[in-house]
């Protein structure tokens, strides 16, 4: 009997933390969409409505949504293009992995005041193209505010998921490239062919956590620009914090139910794509 | 085909161990290879060298007249099968088959064709659809094959391809292996830890060990005439018997040397030890003076003491020079 309980003995610690922090919050934020504010009544789809006719709303979305499709990509190539690097090349490969680990040591406040003194107004790269005789930009409070935004993530993720990528890379059995170079592949066809399909499990975890790192974006825009910033970097994060602050649960309750859905459902898609792509005849 | 010339290929790891020390061999069009010895001798470290995904440290290979030196392993027009299949689990078996044509990018018709003719050939046609990771460790070797004899590349490398399989397959495979090499006429080079394998299989055996050529000779003159008591101890089903005399190594293989139950003049006495049934002989150890002797017999013997003999022909003799 008790080794049928053992396993989920060893499970329970994080299950019931798993459970009180997550599950139960998510079922009872579930429950408070349906739920009329101050009155406490049902209230079936009104705040869904509301959330999703809310103007602030919808830009914070494909704000988010808008992040996640440029971030994600590029984070994912620029990550495997240098871990192939290191991967071949690995006594150079060694000093470069440290390189691209210490943003991720770096404290994100402090990555962000750095942030600051690079694009501020009278910041260090505004200060350089006044030397250079250039107009200077106002980089927070224009469209450019995402693109630095973008900038950090890549600069504070790179180094996390180039390590996954080694991790992936690694786990390919060496004699499988051996082979395809005997076949007379060349290293390109072999990275296509033969190294990431094999890498493909590896992969897929590298795309969920990507997305979901990309959603945690929104520390650095808030602590780089406040409450407020520009709308190009208005985030799901930002009018949560808002709705928040004026105790509007009933709409954080629907916002939040409307953009987990989605989370799950692009994983999903993902997992669906990944199980039937990928394989060659 | 081709025929292949080694001279003097060294190899020496970043850690300073010298993997191979000397090693020349001349290899004519469509011989078979056998580069035999124990773990450890250099024989797969020579393998991968010839391959180009060990670099040399000196020496060179000549393939059909042309230096390999620093030529990628992938433009060297050679094909390998490895000991743990290596295949795509991504492709289909006939994928994998077709991967080489693939990027060489041959048309599709010929591609076809060809994938179909080595399929039959190696009894594989009914699994080309199948994915490697449903084929028994039998199936997926012929796959491998199949992948490296379908482009017929100058030359055929197998680095102990049956040493994953179990007893019967690998006997099997050995003579389907030596029948389709004949068949195509390919240069091989086939490296294996088994003296049977090696015995079995070969035009020419070469045995290493510490990284050097110990012989390199026809698998009849190896097992009756072989150059050095390693090379002789390494061969038969029993351990040859090897003594010192003065300057002198004496051997003499276990199923030569003659015994008597009774007493013959001038047979050496020996006291008997322990004895194995081996299937179709006896085999006993005895102890004839110091030394052990090994001794085949179609039955089993019934006294303590035999008198030994040992026929001047059968005795190997070597000078001490180790």
């Amino acid at each position: 009997m008790l080794s049928k309980k053992r396993p989920v003995l060893f499970i329970a610690i994080s299950l019931i933390g798993t459970g009180i922090f997550l599950l139960i919050p998510y079922v009872y934020v579930f429950i408070a969409s349906f739920v009329k504010r101050g009155t406490g009544g049902f209230a079936g789809f009104d705040n869904y409505r509301e959330v999703l006719s809310n103007e602030a709303f919808m830009t914070a979305m494909s704000n988010t949504a808008r992040f996640i499709v440029v971030c994600v990509p590029l984070m994912l190539v620029l990550s495997l293009l240098i871990s192939i690097y290191i991967y071949e090349n690995p006594r150079l490969g060694k000093m470069l992995k440290t390189g691209f680990l210490v943003p991720m040591a770096i404290p994100v406040t402090s990555a962000v005041l750095m942030w600051r003194f690079l694009f501020d107004d009278k910041g260090i790269i505004n200060g350089i193209l006044e030397s250079l005789g250039a107009d200077t930009v106002n980089w927070m409070n224009t469209g450019w505010a995402f693109w630095i935004l973008v900038l950090s993530y890549i600069w504070k993720n790179l180094g996390y998921s180039i390590i996954l990528w080694l991790a992936a890379l690694s786990s390919v059995n060496p004699s499988i490239n051996e082979a395809a170079k005997t076949d007379g592949a060349s290293s390109f066809q072999r990275l296509i062919h033969v190294t990431l399909p094999a890498a493909k499990n590896g992969a897929f975890v590298i795309i969920v956590l990507s997305v979901l790192s990309s959603f945690k974006v929104f520390r650095e825009a808030y602590l780089v620009a406040g409450e407020y910033p520009d709308q190009s970097i208005y985030l799901v994060q930002h009018i949560f914090n808002n709705w928040f602050r004026n105790l509007e649960m009933d709409k954080i309750a629907a916002g939040s139910v409307i953009s987990s859905v989605i989370l799950i459902m692009l994983i999903l898609l993902l997992q669906r794509f990944w199980e039937k792509g990928g394989e060659e005849r | 085909m081709a025929e292949i010339k080694i001279e003097n290929l060294k190899k020496t790891f970043r850690n300073g161990v010298e993997a191979v020390k000397d090693f020349s061999l001349e290899v004519a069009d469509g011989e078979f290879i056998v580069i035999v010895g124990p773990s450890g001798c250099g024989k797969s470290t020579t393998l991968r060298m010839i391959a180009g995904l060990e670099k040399a440290t000196s020496g060179r290979i000549l393939l059909g007249g042309r230096d390999l030196t620093g030529v990628d392993t992938k433009d060297r027009d050679i094909a390998m099968v490895f000991q743990n299949y290596a295949l795509y689990e991504n492709m289909t078996v006939f994928g994998n088959i077709a991967f080489p044509l693939k990027v060489r990018k041959e048309s599709k018709e010929e591609i076809e064709e060809k994938v179909a003719k080595i399929a039959q050939v190696l009894k594989i046609d009914s699994l080309l659809q199948r994915r490697p990771k449903t084929l028994s460790g039998g199936e997926k070797q012929r796959v491998a094959m199949g992948r490296a004899l379908v482009r017929q590349p100058k030359l055929f490398l197998m680095d102990e391809p049956l040493s994953n399989l179990d007893a019967r397959l690998r006997l099997e495979l050995r003579d389907e292996i030596r029948r389709i090499q004949k068949k195509l006429g390919a240069t091989t080079i086939y490296v294996t830890h088994d003296q049977l394998e090696a015995m079995t299989m070969a035009d020419r055996v070469v045995v290493m060990n510490k990284g050097m050529i110990q012989q390199a000779a026809s698998p009849e003159e190896i097992y009756q005439r072989p150059a050095n008591p390693f090379v002789a101890k390494f061969f038969g089903s029993l351990p040859m018997n090897i003594w010192k005399a003065g300057r002198k190594i004496y051997g003499i293989r276990p199923e030569e040397v003659v015994f008597s139950q009774e007493f013959k003049e001038g047979w050496h006495e020996a006291r008997v030890l322990e004895q194995h049934f081996s299937g179709n002989s006896w085999m006993a150890a005895t102890e004839a003076g110091d030394e052990r002797v090994l001794l085949c017999s179609d039955r089993r013997i019934e006294s303590m003491t035999v008198w030994l003999c040992f026929p001047p022909e059968s005795v190997h003799i070597w000078e001490d020079d180790l």
